[in-house]
C-alpha cells in the first residue's frame, strides 16, 4: 500500500446465507436435516467493491435503502470479514456506527469513558489523558459520578459522542453525522464531525443527505443493490443520482 | 523513560536472560516444594482379603511367600494373624533374596488377637530389588489355642481385584497354595522423578532460548505465526479485557448490601447444607469432611460458571459484536476470567476453613494455582466449543445445564470415591474435573503435591480441549455475525 492510502477495498463481496427454515435450535435443525429440507439462499449483500481513500480524503457513500452501504462500512470496519476480495485500512480506526457501544448502564458515568473507550480501543494512558476534556465536552458536570441509568437520553449520547470523537483517529468511519443533544450541543458536535472529517484523516461517510455529501466529499461511490453504480467525482455522481430519483 | 523501555525489550540478551532468571526461580521453588515427595517414596505391597486361612501349620512347616517387585528399602512386613484361644510362643520371619539370607526377626505371640495384624519392624532396613522371599515359621506352644495365617486368593490392586492364579509363590510345608498371604511390605524407594524434573526445566530453558533467538531475529516467523500474533494481541487487547471483566465484577457486587462478602458466605453456606445433609451418608468415610466438601464446591462451581458464562458470552454481546471490532475471542476470555477472579476470592474461606479445622498448611498450598489455572482452560476450552454452538442453536444453553448437573453427580464432590465400583473406575478417573479436583485434595488434605503423572495427565486435560476449543471457535468465528 502506497504511503498515503489509508483504506483499500479490493472486490469486496459479502454472502449472506439465508436459512429459509429459521432454524435456531437444534431439534428443528435435526428434524429438518432428517427431511432434508435444510434450504439456504444465497444473498450477495456486496459484489465486486474496490475504492481507495488516501489521507485527508473524504468518500462519500450513497444509494437506496438496503444498497449494502452499511454492510460496506463494517466490512472496512473489521465487522464483517467479506465472503470474497479483501478490505484493508492503517491506524487507527473509528467506526462511529453507533454510539456508546458496550454502555453500562450500572456503573458511573466515569467508569463508562473506560469502558466505552477501550471498547473503541483506546488505552490507558489516552484516556487518562482525555478523561477530563472528555467530562468537560459533554457537559455532564457532577452527573459524571452517577450510574447511567440516572441519564436521559441526551445525556447519554452527549456521553457517548465525547468518547468516540475526542482522539483524532486515523480513519473515522460515519454512518450519518450524528446530531445528538439539545439544539446548542447539536450544533456543537456537528462542528466537531466536520473538524474530524476535515482534519486530515481518511473518511468513508454515509449519507442520505446530498447537501451535506456535496459539502464534505471529494468523491462519491453509489451502490445499488450490493453493486458499483458509480465512482467518481462528488458532483458528477450526485447529480446522475438526483436524476435518477427524481425519474 | 519509554525510550528506555524500548531499549530493553529490544535487547535480545537481557530478554533472554530475564526469562531465564524467571525459570530458574520458579523451577527451583517448585522443586523445593516436591522434594520430599517425588526423591523418596513410601511405598507399600499390599495383599489384603482376610477371605481364607491356611491349614497345616505345625511347628515343621514353613510358609513361603514369594514377592515380586519391591526396589528400595524394606522397613516393616506385616501379617495377619487367625487366632483361636491363648496362643503362646513367636512368630519367626526369615527373608530371602535369592539364596542368601538377609536375616531373621520374630515376634511374640502373646496378646495378638483374631483378625489382628502384626508386624516385624526390619532394622537396620534391607535393600531389596526385585523378588523378595518370606519364610516365616511358627512355634505355638499352648496346645488348647490355634494360631494361623490370614490368606487371598484374589488380589486387591487399589482400584480392581484380581483373582490370583496358582502360579506357586505360596507353599506351605512345601506344599503351593493357590493364593497369596495377607503382607504388607512397606518399603522406601529413590525414585528418578527429580531427575526427568530437572531435565525437563532444562529443556524449557533451552526452549526459551531458541524461541527468542528466532522470532528476534526472523521478521517473516513474526508475522507468520499464530502464537506471536496472540501475543501481540493479547498486548494489546489487555486494557479491554481487565474493563471487561471490571464492569463483570462491579455488576456482581454494587447492587448488593454484603457486596464481596457474598462470595465468602456463598461456598461456606453451601458447604454447611451439603454437611448436614451427607454428614450421616459419608462423614466416617472422609477424612476433614468439611474441607472436602468445600474443595469440590469452590472448584466445581468455578468451572461451570467459567464455562457457562463463555458460552453465553458470544450471544449475550450480540450487539456489541455487530458494531465494534475486537477479536471475538476477547469475549469468552474475559468471562473466564472474571469466573478467575472470583474463584481467587473465594480461596480465602477455604484456606480460613483449612485452617480452622487444624489441617497443617504445607508449602504445597503454594501449588494451588496450578489446577485452578488448569481448570480455567478447560473451561475456557469447553466454553469456547459451546458459545459456537450456541451461536448456531440457542438450546445449546439448556443441554449444557443438564450435562453439568449431570457431571456434577459423576464427580467426587460429596461422596467419597471409594462408593464407585472398581471396575468402573478407570472410566471415572477420564473426567478431567475428577482429576483436577483430586490434585487440589492432595495439595490441601495430604498438605502434598501429588505424583508426577497427575500433573501430566492434567496438564493434557487443560491444554487438548483449550486448543480444541480455540480451533473451534478461530474457524467459525467470522461467521457469527450473520447468525446473531
Amino acid at each position: 500500500m502506497s504511503d498515503d492510502i489509508m483504506i483499500r477495498a479490493e472486490g469486496v463481496g459479502v454472502c449472506y446465507r439465508m436459512d429459509l427454515n429459521k432454524n435456531t435450535n437444534l431439534k428443528e435443525y435435526v428434524i429438518h436435516a432428517l427431511k432434508r429440507q435444510n434450504q439456504y439462499r444465497t444473498f450477495w449483500a456486496l459484489r465486486n467493491v474496490g475504492f481507495e481513500v488516501r489521507r485527508g480524503e473524504v468518500l462519500g457513500i450513497i444509494g437506496h435503502n438496503g444498497a449494502g452501504k452499511s454492510t460496506l462500512l463494517k466490512v472496512v470496519a473489521g465487522i464483517i470479514r467479506p465472503t470474497e476480495g479483501r478490505a484493508t485500512h492503517r491506524g487507527r480506526i473509528i467506526p462511529m456506527l453507533e454510539l456508546g457501544s458496550g454502555f453500562d448502564m450500572d456503573l458511573t458515568g466515569r467508569e463508562n469513558i473506560y469502558l466505552n473507550g477501550a471498547i473503541l480501543g483506546y488505552n490507558k494512558a489516552q484516556l487518562d489523558e482525555k478523561r477530563d476534556a472528555i467530562i468537560e465536552y459533554s457537559e455532564l458536570g457532577d452527573f459524571i459520578h452517577m450510574p447511567l441509568k440516572t441519564y436521559s437520553s441526551g445525556m447519554l449520547s452527549r456521553l457517548a459522542f465525547s468518547i468516540a470523537s475526542v482522539i483524532e483517529p486515523e480513519v473515522l468511519i460515519v454512518d450519518e453525522i450524528l446530531a445528538v443533544g439539545d439544539e446548542s450541543f447539536q450544533q456543537k458536535s456537528r462542528r466537531r464531525m466536520m473538524e474530524l472529517m476535515s482534519g486530515g484523516t481518511a473518511v468513508l461517510f454515509v449519507s442520505h443527505n446530498i447537501g451535506q455529501i456535496r459539502e464534505m466529499c471529494s468523491r462519491v461511490l453509489w451502490l445499488e443493490h450490493g453493486e458499483m453504480r458509480m465512482y467518481g467525482e462528488v458532483n458528477e455522481v450526485c447529480n446522475a443520482y438526483q436524476q435518477e430519483i427524481r425519474a | 523513560m519509554k525510550k528506555a523501555m524500548k531499549h530493553v525489550t529490544g535487547n535480545t540478551g537481557l530478554l533472554i536472560l530475564c526469562g531465564l532468571c524467571v525459570i530458574c526461580a520458579l523451577s527451583f521453588l517448585f522443586a523445593w516444594i516436591v522434594h520430599d515427595n517425588w526423591s523418596i517414596r513410601h511405598e507399600q505391597y499390599k495383599t489384603e482379603g482376610m477371605q481364607r486361612t491356611l491349614t497345616g501349620l505345625t511347628e515343621q512347616t514353613q510358609v513361603r511367600q514369594r514377592i515380586h517387585g519391591i526396589h528400595g528399602a524394606v522397613d516393616q512386613v506385616t501379617l495377619t494373624a487367625a487366632v483361636i484361644g491363648q496362643p503362646e510362643g513367636e512368630a519367626r520371619l526369615e527373608l530371602v533374596r535369592g539364596e542368601e539370607s538377609l536375616g531373621i526377626w520374630s515376634v511374640s505371640l502373646d496378646g495378638i488377637g483374631d483378625r489382628t495384624q502384626f508386624s516385624f519392624v526390619i532394622s537396620p532396613t534391607v535393600e531389596v530389588s526385585g523378588d523378595l522371599d518370606l519364610l516365616i515359621h511358627i512355634r505355638q506352644d499352648n496346645p488348647d489355642a490355634v494360631f494361623t495365617l490370614f490368606y487371598a486368593d484374589s488380589v486387591d490392586m487399589g482400584r480392581y481385584s484380581v483373582a490370583l492364579s496358582d502360579d506357586g509363590s505360596l507353599t506351605v510345608g512345601g506344599n503351593p497354595v493357590t493364593g497369596q498371604l495377607d503382607v504388607i511390605v512397606s518399603y522406601t524407594a529413590r525414585s528418578s522423578a527429580m531427575t526427568w524434573y530437572w531435565g525437563f526445566i532444562g529443556l524449557i530453558g533451552i526452549g526459551w532460548v531458541v524461541t527468542v533467538i528466532l522470532y528476534k531475529h526472523n521478521r517473516r516467523l513474526q508475522k507468520a505465526t499464530l502464537l506471536w500474533s496472540l501475543v501481540q494481541e493479547m498486548r494489546r487487547y489487555r486494557f479491554l479485557l481487565s474493563q471487561l471483566v471490571r464492569r463483570d465484577f462491579n455488576h456482581k457486587y454494587r447492587q448488593s448490601v454484603l457486596g464481596v462478602l457474598w462470595s465468602f458466605l456463598n461456598p461456606l453456606l453451601m458447604m454447611a447444607v451439603q454437611y448436614l445433609v451427607f454428614s450421616y451418608l459419608f462423614h466416617n468415610a472422609i477424612e476433614n469432611f468439611p474441607v472436602y466438601l468445600m474443595t469440590g464446591i469452590i472448584f466445581f462451581n468455578f468451572f461451570n460458571e467459567a464455562s457457562t458464562l463463555a458460552m453465553q458470552s458470544v450471544t449475550v454481546n450480540a450487539g456489541l459484536i455487530k458494531k465494534v471490532y475486537m477479536p471475538r475471542y476477547v469475549y469468552p476470555l474475559s468471562q473466564v476470567l472474571f469466573a478467575l477472579v472470583n474463584v481467587t476470592i473465594e480461596l480465602i474461606p477455604l484456606f480460613l476453613l483449612v485452617v480452622l479445622t487444624g489441617l497443617p498448611l504445607t508449602p504445597a498450598a503454594l501449588l494451588l494455582p496450578l489446577p485452578i489455572l488448569g481448570i480455567a482452560c478447560f473451561a475456557l476450552g469447553i466454553g469456547m466449543i459451546l458459545a459456537t454452538l450456541n451461536v448456531y442453536f440457542r438450546d445449546t444453553g439448556f443441554l449444557w445445564g443438564i450435562a453439568i448437573l449431570l457431571w456434577t453427580y459423576l464427580t467426587p464432590l460429596f461422596y467419597p470415591e471409594t462408593i464407585i465400583p472398581s471396575a468402573w473406575l478407570t472410566v471415572y478417573h477420564l473426567n478431567p474435573m475428577y482429576q483436577f479436583i483430586y490434585f487440589i485434595r492432595c495439595l490441601l488434605l495430604q498438605g502434598a503435591t501429588p505424583q508426577p503423572q497427575t500433573y501430566w495427565i492434567c496438564a493434557a486435560c487443560a491444554l487438548i480441549p483449550l486448543v480444541l476449543g480455540f480451533w473451534i471457535f478461530r474457524k467459525r468465528q467470522n461467521d457469527f455475525i450473520y447468525y446473531l
